[in-house]
């Protein structure tokens, strides 16, 4: 018995509970709420609190999260107006303006952003046709259009998106730009050849610098050389001077000094490996005659 | 025994067969969740029901056989001698149910237990995977309320005739039925998350059955045996049992534990305790739970929004905080005080860079590119002047205002990184791509910072940037070997003036070392042909005074003083003046005496 009543209370509490989360509802904060009487919206509550409903299925509640939700579009190519390619990602921001409206439009917020999504994909690229791509890039800060276009892309979403969703977009970015993988590959290789311009500059300006420095390596040694050359031929006539200043006694006795300088001709000349071949007329050799070479009496 | 028994079986599977059809076109009209994730329960029925139903089957038939050798034993004649030896036939009905009972019946557990893991996973998987929306919910509702329904009689019925097996089976699809069905008007009534939860909770459930069966074969092959005990009944749910039959839980424990050691384990006064105490401490237990939600403990990063209804009342801070329980009044957690940070251009998070980085290697997947704007170099104005960078930029923030972190954007820590990758796009278009790896970073870095906060300001993110680093900026790997060429090339400029400087050094110290050599010679000369001369000439004059004195001899003297000295060392051919007009071969290759450097040659020779 005791047991039974034990049970039958706590049924009694899950029941009352069951019934009591049947009609009470809590709106939370950054929350909308659209309450339906079988199955036509009646009220949308977007104020946090505690509120009161008919029971299922008389009334139904359909909640939705109402703070502002972060669309990331996709990394897309377009055209822009110089006809140049380019990849664009777009974030936006949307929350549900009118929840009404957007239960009978959308119904799920993945749904909305689906859908929203098309739209920007639409609104971005017409956008960005409009606008050459220095606008989106450039050195020349002054040329750069970047809030504008986002302004642009924004100002087309807006209309559209509270008509057709019952959402309010309230900002949108350029999350990213990009280049096609092809015209990547142009880039990189344009990138490569100015960098390879450079280093060749810088190998050429070494090369030609090494050859100026050697040039006048060159220069100063044949001046140097040319100049002690010089000297060393002065110097050298200087003493050939006083050498024929010297030799002028050999006038005294000419025959004699041609003798000596023969002589020293012959034993410059006859020197080791040298090989002679001699008359037996020639002095001392004559004595080889026998007879002949003697001295007479 | 009758085939009563036998046919009840029969009828449990084939309901079970119905419902598992049903379900699965249930599954493929609605796409509910739910549907897929219930079919393991029929299908468990239906295996269970078909065991049971052979069991009985052979237990009949074996039954009809000892009745009929009963029968056949009492009208036999016997003609011979000696009665024949009484043996199970090899092809009776005793022989196939022990056959059956001995490999077949053991072997449901396992292949239950296997079946139902790869069914999980299955679902799992699924799980994971996005949903079309449910249609027809209504439809799947009532499908399903008959389903428990009609699995609720047959389980009852089962379990009545002690048939507990697909009883059991039969009243867990009930309740799988019952919550899949619930949790089908939940998504109705406007909790669409419902349908996950549930299909979660019987996904679930078919994995701790899982479990459940491969248990029960490993405690069936300890069990103890004895002749005429009970068979196996491995394949049976205890689980299941206690969630089909509540009201007798402790029945079932104690009928498991009997089953299980083979004595009375329900005679024991612990047992007869819990029996009458078990159920009211759970019901306590679960008041004790569900109080405890009206303690809160905040960590120490943390700060909490107390709503009361759904609307925030109150800022916590870390520590103990006393609340009204659930639903009253709930708590939303933010780390406040911890440094919140993501990278922008590394690809996913939470790579790990290596410890050497360098250009021309790639650091983590997935390594992002900007454009950054590049003065036009060329003569073509259609070619795009962008060079691409990467970048590797830390961005460290706090929350200052958690009600604005909470309540503004869904996602306000996506919207920072959003407005993180826009702020870097904008800056790094208008910048020059050696002003963003030189000299320009300081720079960049302050200005990409002041932008991230006026645009979270603007969007009212209640946050602080706190830290935004360059710590990685150069030019894509594809292209970095062409970036460090020019400074190797510029290495290479200076190698080679260096190079050029030592050679010219050499060059000038030489020839300066040659033009003084050259000067030095000359100056020798100069002193030689001087005091040579002047030495000759003074030999002279005494030569020629001697000379004077006996000019002849002195001549002669002189003359062959020098032809004995020149004529020492040479080889000498004298030629007899009488054979003027002979013709004299000589043989000038042969070496009259070797040299030192000869003397190894001449060795050889020998």
């Amino acid at each position: 018995m005791k047991r039974n009543t034990l049970l039958l209370t706590a049924g009694g509490v899950v029941a009352a509970l069951f019934i009591l989360l049947q009609v009470l509802f809590t709106v939370r904060e950054g929350e909308a709420v659209v309450v339906t009487t079988f199955g036509k919206p009646m009220r949308a509550l977007t104020d946090a609190g505690l509120y009161v409903r008919a029971p299922w299925p008389v009334q139904r509640i359909y909640r939705f999260d109402n703070r502002v939700h972060t669309l990331e579009g996709a990394f897309e190519e377009t055209l822009t107006r110089d006809g140049k390619n380019i990849l664009v990602a777009v974030y936006a921001g949307w929350r549900i303006q009118e929840p009404i409206q957007f239960l009978e439009r959308i119904g799920t917020v993945e749904q909305a952003e689906r859908n929203l999504d098309a739209l920007l994909r639409s609104q971005k690229n017409a956008v960005l046709g409009q606008f050459p791509f220095s606008a989106l890039v450039n050195t020349n800060t002054a040329e750069v259009k970047f809030e504008q276009v986002e302004q642009q892309m924004l100002a087309a979403v807006q209309p559209e998106a509270a008509n057709r969703y019952g959402v309010t977009v309230q900002f949108l970015g350029i999350r990213k730009i990009g280049l096609p993988e092809s015209i990547t590959e142009k880039v990189f290789a344009r990138m490569k050849a100015e960098r390879e311009e450079i280093a060749e500059r810088y190998r050429s300006e070494g090369e030609g610098e090494a050859i100026k420095i050697r040039a006048a390596a060159d220069s100063q040694r044949n001046q140097l050389l040319a100049q002690a050359e010089a000297e060393a031929k002065h110097i050298r006539a200087e003493g050939d001077a006083k050498a024929a200043e010297s030799y002028q006694v050999f006038e005294k006795n000419p025959e004699l000094a041609m003798f000596l300088r023969k002589l020293e001709v012959l034993e410059g000349t006859l020197k080791k490996k040298s090989t002679v071949v001699l008359s037996t007329e020639t002095e001392p050799f004559d004595l080889l005659q026998g007879d002949k070479a003697l001295p007479k009496k | 025994m009758s085939k009563h028994n036998e046919r009840t079986a029969l009828l449990a599977g084939l309901v079970a067969g119905v419902w598992l059809v049903v379900d699965c076109v249930l599954a493929q009209v609605t796409q509910l969740r739910v549907l897929p994730a219930l079919l393991p329960y029929p299908t468990l029925a239906l295996i269970i029901a078909g065991v049971v139903y052979l069991r009985e089957r052979f237990t009949r038939r074996v039954e009809e056989e000892k009745r009929d050798a009963a029968l056949a034993a009492t009208e036999r004649v016997s003609s011979t001698i000696f009665d024949q030896a009484e043996g199970e036939e090899p092809f009776s009905a005793a022989q196939t149910r022990h056959q059956f009972e001995r490999f077949l019946v053991p072997a449901v557990a396992p292949l239950l237990a296997a079946g139902l893991a790869v069914w999980v996973w299955s679902l799992y998987r699924q799980l994971q995977q996005p949903a079309a929306l449910p249609e027809q919910r209504l439809l799947a509702g009532a499908f399903l309320a008959g389903q428990a329904f009609t699995a609720f009689l047959f389980s009852r019925y089962l379990l009545g005739i002690k048939m507990r097996g697909p009883g059991i089976a039969l009243g867990v699809t009930c309740i799988a039925a019952l919550l899949a069905g619930t949790a089908t008007l939940a998504g109705e009534m406007g909790y669409p998350p419902a349908d996950r939860l549930a299909a979660f909770a019987l996904t679930a459930f078919a994995g701790i059955l899982a479990v459940e069966n491969f248990i029960n074969f490993l405690a069936e092959l300890y069990r103890p045996r004895r002749r005429g005990g009970e068979a196996c009944r491995s394949y049976e749910s205890r689980l299941g049992g206690l969630l089909t039959e509540p009201g007798t839980w402790a029945r079932n424990v104690t009928d498991a534990l009997d089953y299980q050691f083979g004595f009375k384990v329900s005679d024991t006064w612990l047992f007869r305790f819990l029996e009458t105490a078990l159920l009211p401490l759970i019901l306590f237990q679960l008041v004790v739970l569900y109080l405890l939600s009206c303690l809160v403990f905040l960590a120490p990063d943390e700060a909490g929004i107390l709503e009361h209804f759904g609307q925030p009342v109150a800022q916590l801070d870390s520590g103990a905080h006393l609340k009204l329980p659930w639903p009253f009044e709930t708590v939303l957690r933010f780390p406040v005080k911890r440094v919140l940070s993501f990278r922008i251009g590394q690809g996913q998070a939470g790579q790990i860079e290596p410890s050497v980085i360098v250009w021309s290697v790639p650091h983590v997947k997935g390594e992002e590119q900007f454009l950054v704007a590049a003065p036009r170099s060329g003569t073509d104005t259609n070619t795009v002047p962008v060079n691409l960078v990467a970048f590797n930029i830390p961005v460290e923030y706090q929350i200052t205002n958690v009600f604005a972190f909470a309540y503004n954007h869904a996602d306000a820590a996506q919207l920072v990184q959003q407005i993180a990758y826009r702020s870097l796009t904008q800056e790094a278009a208008s910048r020059d791509l050696f002003d963003l790896m030189g000299a320009g970073q300081t720079r960049i870095v302050n200005s990409l910072r002041q932008r991230i906060q006026v645009e979270a300001d603007r969007r009212q993110l209640g946050i602080q940037v706190v830290f935004v680093g360059l710590q990685g900026v150069h030019p894509p790997t594809q292209v970095a070997e062409a970036f460090e060429s020019v400074i190797g090339a510029l290495e290479q400029k200076e190698a080679s003036i260096l190079t050029a400087h030592a050679g010219a050094g050499r060059i000038v110290t030489l020839a300066g070392a040659e033009s003084t050599k050259a000067t030095l010679d000359a100056t020798g000369y100069r002193v030689q042909r001087t005091e040579i001369s002047a030495a000759e000439a003074q030999r002279f004059l005494i030569l020629a005074q001697t000379a004077s004195k006996s000019p002849r001899v002195f001549r002669t003297n002189l003359y062959l003083g020098v032809i004995a000295e020149a004529l020492a060392d040479t080889r000498k051919y004298i030629v007899p003046a009488s054979a003027a007009n002979e013709v004299i071969q000589l043989d000038f290759e042969e070496k009259l005496r070797p040299e030192l450097f000869d003397l190894g040659t001449e060795k050889k020779e020998k």
